[in-house]
């Protein structure tokens, strides 16, 4: 028999938790959307959605140091799943806070239950990612992530540049996609397996082998690594993201910055760390090229940009950069199945710099989309004299900038700090990339520090339409103090946490019991 | 044995040549009968590797519902309204077609060199059943459409009902973007051009002198509560033909 179906032990549900929680919500925001009264319509949904993403958040608690796999290995809770399932859930509660008054009252009237459906499911999908064990896992979930997405960016309909944007995404997303489909084919083919440990003892035991590597896996390297740099918008593969950004409503911007760059980078730790580490000697030069590309174009592309939104962008794509160092700085020799090396260091100075990120970058744009309740645009103009006028959104940007720029106080800072100290710990190539970063920081410095000075130093153009968005200004608040906070005080409880997604690679001994 | 190659020269070269058909025929509809037929050899070469199961879904899916679809779209849109494909400069021609070979070589020695690098533990892994995939084990449950059936219901059950979800959201994206925002409202005809290699706006005029009026998109409309309108808005535009490669995109900007 090739399956015995009644020999399959049943899969452990609590471990999947988060995720049944986030389906749950998903699933009861379209009934609720359906049911509620219309006064109170858009308040329920809000709070719903916050409820639903705290109890996820809660839920993670009980998936904390299991370190199992479930559902026949498709489904793993190890410490990298919990970590990335903590960005991926706090970074979609601060959307939902930045994005209830946006839909409801700005572009016309957005229909706020679909918004927060399809939200949800984006999240759902990014989740299912990051606790992948299967490439199948990996695919299907960065499939539903991205579909939602794809809607999402065009939700903003009536004007035409949210529609372009949702175009290039989506076609572009679907030729990656394809892409990386073939990649994951071709290491099936290569392995017999799609199952990631499976995948890595195979390499294992071809690396150690012959020293003779197959052309058929370097080229299915290739297809992953193009087919993950769109997903994550590194350079070559980065053309949908000025427009697509740029197109979609401001909180939607905000989501797809971070949500779907985290289920990217989830979905590379889990192919290239642990599927392919035997092989990293491959990748990480290609992944260390890709990096030094996308910091320099990202940091100067935004120095010509006057539409802070677009300008924003750049700084994401130049944030993926950053973030791809602290992959090239993987350099950990105990190799599959070991413990914490200093390789372990780079991973998670990877996912402390995505926590951070997620952040200082949703708050960057939730500022923007709280001048936008008061009828400003989106151009530097329109941020002349805020300091002026609104004293206390003006110090939340420039929190958000510093932040963004990297500047001590803040929890940027500590991000920027652990992913250089990660790379000029791995040898030669990291200590370039390493002087690379800070290069490139100061040449950020340029066009986060003009719109600073931009908001306090020229006069104001017009007065200020009075609105009241408490959930915005909470969220930003929320934000702001999290930024400064996360930097002074809980940068290294949180870097801790990080460290521990390590037990990722060890889930097969302590599970298996036959290695 | 001899047969059975000459087949599989038969079907793959006319799945070879009609795919070439597909690309090279100017007619779209022309292009989609080719595809179809490249997919019937294609699903031929199926059933002589003894995978039955995948032969009839690539009939029924591809052959069967998708290029259906793609008929029918082709014959909803007026020929006339098709736009032309704007060809590249020279140099982007060479360098693509050089790219191009790279690739194929590189996917050639891939082929060529190609084995199953590393035996998989079946002991390390004792929640994962079903294999290897071999005649034996696929005979044993009496043919490969009950293996798929097996291996999609049990170990790979997860997979199988997150493609739902996927389904789901596809439902309820397409209701999001194709709903008028008031019944009875005309869909208005919206054409017009995307560069997807280009991006647009103010990356392109590389002008840095800090003080400016407000250049690239408008502000957006900011309308509050009380004065919502439902105008919506105004995206009729003429259709443009893009014959000059410089004019990328015409969405969203001002001809």
């Amino acid at each position: 028999m090739l399956v015995d179906l009644s020999l399959l032990p049943s899969p452990d549900w609590l471990l999947a938790l988060p995720q049944l929680v986030v389906l749950a919500l998903a699933i009861v925001l379209l009934f609720a959307d359906a049911f509620t009264p219309r006064h109170t319509h858009s308040r329920v949904l809000t709070a719903l959605s916050l409820l639903g993403y705290g109890l996820a958040a809660a839920s993670l608690w009980f998936v904390d140091g299991k370190n199992q796999a479930t559902f026949w290995w498709l489904f793993r809770a190890d410490g990298l799943s919990v970590f990335l399932s903590l960005v991926i859930l706090v970074a979609a509660a601060l959307t939902v806070a930045s994005a209830a008054s946006y839909i409801d009252r700005l572009e016309g009237r957005m229909p706020i239950g679909e918004f927060y459906v399809l939200l949800a499911f984006s999240t759902l999908g990014a989740l299912f990612v990051a606790s992948a064990g299967d490439l199948v896992m990996i695919f299907i979930g960065i499939e539903l992530s991205s579909l939602a997405t794809y809607v999402l960016t065009a939700f903003a309909k009536r004007r035409t540049s949210a529609v372009e944007g949702a175009m290039k995404y989506f076609l572009l997303g679907i030729f990656a996609s394809a892409i990386l489909v073939y990649g994951m084919a071709w290491i099936y083919g290569a392995t017999g397996t799609t199952n990631l440990d499976g995948i890595a003892a195979s390499l294992q035991t071809s690396v150690q082998g012959t020293g003779f590597l197959e052309p058929s896996l370097l080229f299915a390297l290739l297809l992953l690594v193009v087919g993950l740099g769109f997903k994550m918008a590194a350079v070559p593969f980065h053309f949908w993201t000025p427009d697509a950004y740029d197109g979609a409503a401001t909180p939607v911007t905000a989501f797809m910055s971070v949500v779907p760059k985290a289920a990217a980078f989830a979905a590379t730790i889990r192919i290239l760390v642990q599927a392919m580490g035997p092989m990293r000697e491959e990748w990480l030069n290609l992944i260390a090229a890709l990096a030094l590309l996308t910091m320099a174009f990202g940091n100067v592309v935004a120095i010509s940009q006057r539409n802070v939104k677009r300008m924003l962008a750049y700084s994401s794509i130049a944030h993926t950069g950053y973030m791809m160092v602290g992959l090239a700085a993987y350099r950990t020799e105990s190799g599959f199945g070991g413990s914490a090396g200093a390789g372990d260091q780079a991973v998670a100075s990877l996912l402390f710099y995505l926590f951070a990120y997620a952040i200082m970058n949703i708050g960057a744009f939730a500022v923007v989309a709280w001048l936008q309740h008061r009828g400003r645009g989106l151009t530097l103009d329109d941020f002349s004299g805020l300091g002026a006028t609104q004293p206390l959104a003006a110090a939340a940007m420039t929190v958000f900038m510093i932040a963004l720029m990297g500047i001590p106080p803040t929890i940027g800072f500590y991000a920027k700090y652990r992913v250089i100290l990660a790379a000029i710990e791995s040898g030669p190539v990291g200590l370039f990339l390493a002087i690379a970063i800070v290069v490139l920081s100061a040449v950020s410095a340029f066009y986060y520090l003009r719109l600073v000075a931009v908001m306090y130093f020229n006069e104001p153009i017009r007065e200020p339409r009075q609105t009241s968005t408490p959930l915005l200004n909470a969220g930003i608040g929320a934000m702001a103090v999290a930024t400064i906070a996360g930097g002074l005080v809980f940068a290294p409880q949180i870097f801790d946490l990080a460290e521990r997604w390590y037990r990722a690679l060890s889930v097969v001994a302590q599970v298996g019991g036959g290695a | 044995m001899a047969w059975n190659t000459l087949i599989f020269y038969l079907l793959g070269g006319l799945a070879v040549l009609s795919a070439l058909g597909m690309v090279v025929a100017s007619n779209p509809v022309h292009s989609a009968i080719f595809l179809i037929f490249s997919f019937f050899n294609v699903a031929g070469i199926f059933v002589m590797l003894g995978a039955e199961f995948l032969a009839a879904v690539q009939v029924i899916v591809y052959a069967g519902a998708i290029l259906v679809l793609v008929l029918f779209v082709l014959m909803l849109v007026d020929p006339e309204d098709l736009p032309e494909f704007h060809t590249a400069r020279p140099v982007q021609r060479t360098v693509g077609l050089l790219l191009g070979a790279l690739l194929m070589l590189e996917l050639g020695l891939a082929i060529l060199t190609r084995t199953v690098v590393g035996g998989f533990d079946q002991e390390l892994y004792p929640g994962i059943l079903g294999f290897p995939a071999i005649p034996e084990n696929v005979a044993a449950v009496g043919g490969n459409t009950q293996a798929v059936g097996n291996v999609i219901f049990s170990q790979y059950v997860l997979a199988f009902e997150v493609i739902s979800l996927v389904l789901l959201v596809g439902v309820v994206g397409a209701i999001v973007l194709a709903l008028p925002e008031r019944l009875g409202e005309q869909v208005r005809q919206r054409t017009g051009t995307i560069s997807l290699g280009h991006p647009r706006g103010t990356d392109q005029d590389g002008d840095l002198a800090l003080p400016s009026g407000p250049r690239g998109e408008t502000p957006m409309p900011a309308t509050p509560t009380a004065e919502r309108t439902d105008e919506p808005l105004d995206a009729t535009r003429e259709l443009i033909l893009v014959r000059d490669p410089d004019r990328y995109t015409t969405i969203g900007r001002d001809r």
